[in-house]
C-alpha cells in the first residue's frame, strides 16, 4: 500500500506555480507568464492530480486489488513527470521566455521568431509529460481490463470513477502520440532545416493546428472526465444513495463524450481558412456533444433529488459538487454558443473563449479536485478537517472565480 | 463582442454581423431557458429532501432519461439549423464583387492594398500601411504616428482602411511573417492571416461609419498594439479616395 500511497501523494503535491505573477510587465514577459500559466495548470496541476493522484489511489481500491498492474511503469511515469516539470520551469526562466502561447502556433514558435532555448525546452518537457501520461494510461488500461470484477461490459458493476478514468486513459493513449508527432515536426523545423510548417518549403502552419488540436480537444476532455467521476461519487454519498442515478446511462454518456471528443478538433480552427462545409461539419459534431453532457447533468440533478441537504449538516464536499453542477453547466452552455462557426467571426480568440474554458476548468475540474480532496481527506489522513474552515475555502473560491470569469463574457 | 467599457453589442454594419448577433441571441435564449430549468431543478432537488424525506431507492427511471436525452437533442437540432443558415448565408454574396482588398498582416502592423476595375477592365489601385498610434512625444507639430488628443490608445491608427458603403467587396487576407488575425466584430469579420495562404471573406457594409478591430492571433510582443480602423464611406467618396493615389 505504501508504494501506491507514496506515488499518489507525490502526484497530488504537484500543485505548483499555478498562477501567473501579479505585476504587469511590458514585452514578452506577459506572454511568457500566460503561456506558463496554461502549461502549469493543464499539465502539472489538473492532470497529475486527477489522473495520477486519483487514478493511482482509487483504481486499486475500487476494483479491490492490491496495486496497479505495472508498478515500475508507474514509477517511470512519476519520474518523467517530475523531469517534465523541471524542464518546463527551465523553459520559463531561460532567456526570452515562452512567448508563444500554450498552443505554440508556428511560424511564431518556429526558429526565425523564437530562437533558442525556451521553446526547445518546452517541447522536450511536453514530450516527457506525454510519455509519462501514456505510461500511466497503459497501466490503468491494463489494470482495469485484467483485474476487473466480472466482465468489463457488464456496465452496472463498475464505479463511475473507474469508468471515467478508463475513458481518460483511452483518450490519452490515442491523442498524445499525435501531439508528440507535431512537436517532433516542430523540433525538426527549428533545428534541422525541414519545412513542415514553412510554406516556402511546401509546408503549412495549418498542419500544426490540425495536429495540435487533434490532441488538444481530447486533452480537454481528459481534464474533465475524472472530474465527472469524482462528482458522481460525492453526489451519491451526499444523497445517501447506492450509486448515481441512471448509472448505465452515465457510463454510456462518459464513453460517448470521450469518443466524440475525437471528432471535433476543427472547432478551434474556424477562422483559419477551413472550407465552409468543413466548418459546418465541426459545428454539428461539436453541438452533438452537448447531448450526452446534458444527460450527465440531468442525472446528477436526479441524484441530488431525494437526498437531505442543509447548510449545517451537509459535508463540505457537497458544496463543491453542487457548485460544479451549476457552474459547469454554465460553462457548457457558453460552449454551445462557441460551437457555432457562424459566431466565431465575433468570438474567436476573444475573452468569451477564456470565460468558457475557465468556467469548465476552474469551476469544473478544479471544483471536482477540491471537492474530492475534502471528500477523501479523512480517508487519506484519518483526520477530520474543521468544517467552518473548509466551508470558508469553498465560499472564497466560489466568489473569487465567479467574479473573475463571469465579466469576461462581455 | 462589446467594446471596452461597453456591455452591449457593437453596432452592426453588415448583414453578417447582424445575423450573427441574432443567432447569438437565439442560442442565448435557449441557453437561459435550459439554465433556468437546471437551477429550478437543483433547488427542487435540494429542498426535496427536507419536504419529502430520503428517497434512496430512486436510482433509475428510463422514461425520464429518454426525455432528457431527446429534448436536448431537439434543441441542438434547432440550434444547428439556425447556425447552418447563418453560416452559409454569410459565406457568399449574391451580387458580383465590386472591389477587392488585400490585407497583409506583419509584425506589428497591417498593409492594405486596394483594387478596382476601371472602364478599360484594368485593375488600378494602391497600397498603404496602417500602424497603431504610439504613446510618444510628437516629433513635430503634424506628426501623424503619435497619439493626439481625442485618439484612443491601442485602437486608433494613422491611416485607416477605407471601404465603400453598399457595394459588395472581397477581403483577401495574407501574412508576411507569423499568423495574425484581422478581426472587426462590428463588420462580423474575423479572418486569420496565415503565411502561405490567402484567406478570403466577403464584405458588404450597409451604413457609413467607423469600425474598430484588433489582431486576434498571438503574433509576438506587440500583438495587442496592431489595431484596425475601418472607415466606411459613400461610394462617391470612395472613388475620390481611389483616384488620389493611382
Amino acid at each position: 500500500w505504501s508504494g501506491v500511497f507514496g506515488l499518489s501523494l507525490s502526484h497530488c503535491m504537484r500543485i505548483e506555480l499555478s498562477h501567473p505573477g501579479e505585476w504587469l510587465q511590458v514585452g514578452y514577459m506577459y506572454h511568457s507568464i500566460m503561456t506558463m500559466h496554461a502549461f502549469m495548470m493543464i499539465f502539472f496541476f489538473v492532470m497529475p492530480t486527477s489522473i495520477g493522484g486519483l487514478g493511482n489511489w482509487f483504481i486499486p481500491l475500487m476494483i479491490k486489488i492490491k496495486d496497479l498492474s505495472m508498478p515500475r511503469l508507474n514509477n517511470l511515469s512519476v519520474w518523467l513527470a517530475l523531469g517534465s516539470l523541471f524542464l518546463m520551469c527551465m523553459a520559463f526562466l531561460s532567456s526570452g521566455g515562452l512567448g508563444c502561447g500554450w498552443t505554440m502556433y508556428p511560424p511564431l514558435s518556429n526558429s526565425e521568431f523564437m530562437d533558442g532555448l525556451p521553446i526547445d525546452l518546452a517541447v522536450f518537457s511536453l514530450h516527457m509529460a506525454g510519455m509519462s501520461s501514456i505510461a500511466g494510461s497503459i497501466n490503468f488500461l491494463v489494470t482495469i481490463f485484467n483485474m476487473r470484477m466480472g466482465a468489463l461490459f457488464f456496465m452496472s458493476l463498475n464505479p463511475m470513477l473507474i469508468w471515467t478514468l478508463f475513458g481518460t486513459s483511452i483518450l490519452l493513449v490515442t491523442s498524445v502520440p499525435v501531439l508528440a508527432a507535431g512537436l517532433t515536426l516542430l523540433l525538426l523545423d527549428r533545428h534541422f532545416s525541414t519545412s513542415f510548417y514553412y510554406p516556402e518549403g511546401g509546408g503549412d502552419p495549418i498542419l500544426w493546428q490540425h495536429l495540435f488540436w487533434f490532441f488538444g480537444h481530447p486533452e480537454v476532455y481528459i481534464l474533465i472526465l475524472p472530474a465527472f467521476g469524482v462528482i458522481s461519487h460525492i453526489l451519491c454519498r451526499s444523497s445517501a444513495k447506492l450509486h448515481v442515478f441512471g448509472k448505465i446511462g452515465m457510463s454510456w454518456a462518459s464513453m460517448g463524450i470521450a469518443w466524440m471528443g475525437f471528432l471535433v478538433w476543427g472547432h478551434h480552427m474556424f477562422v483559419a481558412g477551413l472550407d465552409i462545409d468543413t466548418r459546418a461539419y465541426f459545428t454539428a459534431a461539436t453541438l452533438m456533444i452537448a447531448v450526452p453532457t446534458g444527460v450527465k447533468v440531468f442525472n446528477w440533478l436526479a441524484t441530488i433529488f431525494g437526498g437531505v441537504y442543509s447548510l449545517k449538516h451537509s459535508h463540505p464536499s457537497t458544496f463543491w459538487a453542487i457548485g460544479f453542477v451549476l457552474l459547469f453547466t454554465i460553462g457548457g452552455l457558453t460552449g454551445v454558443i462557441l460551437a457555432n462557426a457562424a459566431l466565431s467571426t465575433l468570438l474567436h480568440d476573444s475573452y468569451y473563449v477564456v470565460a468558457h474554458f475557465h468556467y469548465v476548468l476552474s469551476m469544473g475540474a478544479v471544483f471536482a479536485i477540491f471537492g474530492g480532496f475534502w471528500f477523501w481527506f479523512p480517508f487519506w489522513t484519518g483526520m477530520v478537517p474543521r468544517k467552518d474552515l473548509v466551508l470558508t475555502h469553498f465560499m472564497l473560491t466560489f466568489i473569487g472565480v465567479n467574479f473573475t470569469f463571469f465579466p469576461m463574457h462581455w | 463582442m462589446s467594446q471596452w467599457g461597453g456591455t452591449y453589442y457593437q453596432m452592426t454594419f453588415t448583414s453578417a454581423s447582424s445575423m450573427s448577433k441574432l443567432l447569438y441571441e437565439s442560442i442565448m435564449n435557449i441557453n437561459c431557458f435550459v439554465m433556468t430549468i437546471v437551477v429550478c431543478s437543483m433547488t427542487m432537488a435540494i429542498w426535496s429532501g427536507m419536504l419529502v424525506g430520503h428517497c434512496r431507492k430512486w436510482l433509475k427511471y428510463e422514461l425520464l432519461e429518454a426525455i432528457w436525452t431527446a429534448v436536448p437533442a431537439l434543441l441542438i437540432w434547432w440550434i444547428s439549423s439556425m447556425s447552418f443558415f447563418v453560416l452559409y448565408t454569410n459565406a457568399e454574396h449574391k451580387e458580383p464583387t465590386y472591389f477587392y482588398s488585400v490585407i497583409t498582416g506583419h509584425q506589428w502592423y497591417w498593409t492594405y492594398q486596394y483594387a478596382l476595375v476601371n472602364e478599360k477592365k484594368e485593375f488600378f489601385g494602391f497600397e498603404h500601411d496602417s500602424y497603431g498610434l504610439l504613446l510618444d512625444e510628437p516629433s513635430s507639430s503634424d506628426d501623424e504616428t503619435v497619439l493626439s488628443k481625442g485618439d484612443m490608445y491601442l485602437m486608433d491608427v494613422d491611416l485607416p482602411f477605407v471601404i465603400p458603403q453598399g457595394m459588395p467587396g472581397e477581403l483577401l487576407v495574407a501574412s508576411d511573417d507569423v499568423i495574425h488575425s484581422w478581426s472587426v466584430p462590428a463588420l462580423g469579420i474575423t479572418v486569420d492571416a496565415v503565411p502561405g495562404r490567402l484567406n478570403r471573406s466577403p464584405i458588404l457594409a450597409k451604413t457609413v461609419g467607423v469600425a474598430y478591430g484588433h489582431c486576434r492571433e498571438l503574433c509576438g510582443v506587440n500583438h495587442h498594439a496592431m489595431p484596425i480602423v475601418v472607415e466606411i464611406v459613400t461610394p462617391k467618396t470612395y472613388m475620390k479616395f481611389m483616384e488620389q493615389d493611382s
